[in-house]
């Protein structure tokens, strides 16, 4: 067996080996979906809800490692930092609920969201122009009725 | 009742009362807890903050530096970005036991802190 033959064997071992450890790929419970018109909220179902809710659709090749260990770690991360599937637990403070919405409003409007290589392989969740405006005004609405409700002022506004 | 188990009594009584003591100043008349953090030089302070397990808690975040923080913490589900010389109030809601971790989003490496609520 020469050289590349052991290596290759090597490495199809590894990678046999890698699929025993399996990331946690699930659902949890939603406890309250974010309230949104319809037609903003099929936008953010369509490009962003696999990473930012409890909804995922895990996609075939997370089934296999080392992918799986990167798209969990990704929905792990993703859900952290904003998951439309528990709006109810930043409902309680209404400058966090705006500071939410206002991160919405920044990422899409600098085109950072969704992020780009996540979109080769969901090209339903490209946002085009018209979708990013319908979020940001969407955001600006739902931040201005809470500012004016709560009487929170947004520290930082982003453009 | 033997001395011993008098004085052990005693003590655990007197414990109480400080710890109920110690937690008074910062409960109010409405069963919220009022608590503050201030943030300076790169450091929250006090980095440990305790407060009572099953009480609404009003968090107030100062920010007596001279650049912009983020106030987050995932477990509580919180996130306000405080400027320079400002104050902004964090609304928590009653908490279970345990321990929340909280950090300056803008700068995460150097800022953090825990809310210990028992």
């Amino acid at each position: 067996m020469n050289v590349v033959s052991k290596a290759l064997a090597v490495a199809g071992a590894m990678v046999i080996l890698a699929q025993m450890i399996r990331p946690e790929r699930t659902n949890p419970k939603v406890t309250k979906a974010l309230d949104a018109p319809a037609d903003v909220s099929a936008i953010l179902h369509r490009g962003c809800f696999d990473c930012h809710s409890n909804e995922t659709v895990w996609p075939w090749y997370s089934e296999f490692a080392p992918v799986s260990w990167l798209v969990a770690r990704d929905v792990a991360h993703g859900r952290r930092h904003l998951n439309f599937s528990t709006w109810d637990r930043y409902e309680g403070d209404p400058g966090t609920v705006a500071e939410k919405l206002d991160k919405i409003r920044m990422f899409v409007n600098a085109e950072k969201m969704p992020l780009w290589f996540y979109l080769p392989m969901h090209s339903s969740a490209r946002l085009t122009p018209a979708d990013r405006e319908a979020i940001a005004r969407w955001a600006t609405t739902e931040i201005d009725r809470i500012q004016r409700a709560s009487g929170v002022t947004m520290q930082e506004p982003s453009k | 009742m033997n001395i011993n188990r008098f004085c052990s009594l005693k003590a655990l009584t007197l414990a109480t009362l400080l710890e109920v003591a110690c937690l008074a100043p910062a409960i109010s008349a409405a069963g919220e807890t009022k608590s503050a953090l201030t943030y300076n030089n790169g450091a929250f302070e006090p980095a440990t903050l305790t407060v009572a397990a099953n009480e609404p808690v009003k968090l107030t975040v100062t920010n007596t530096s001279d650049a912009a923080i983020e106030f987050e913490s995932f477990e509580l589900n919180r996130e306000r970005v405080v400027l320079p010389g400002k104050t902004i109030v964090v609304l928590l809601p009653k908490l279970e036991p345990g321990e929340y971790h909280f950090f300056d989003d803008f700068h995460r490496d150097r800022s953090q802190g825990t809310i210990t609520v028992r």
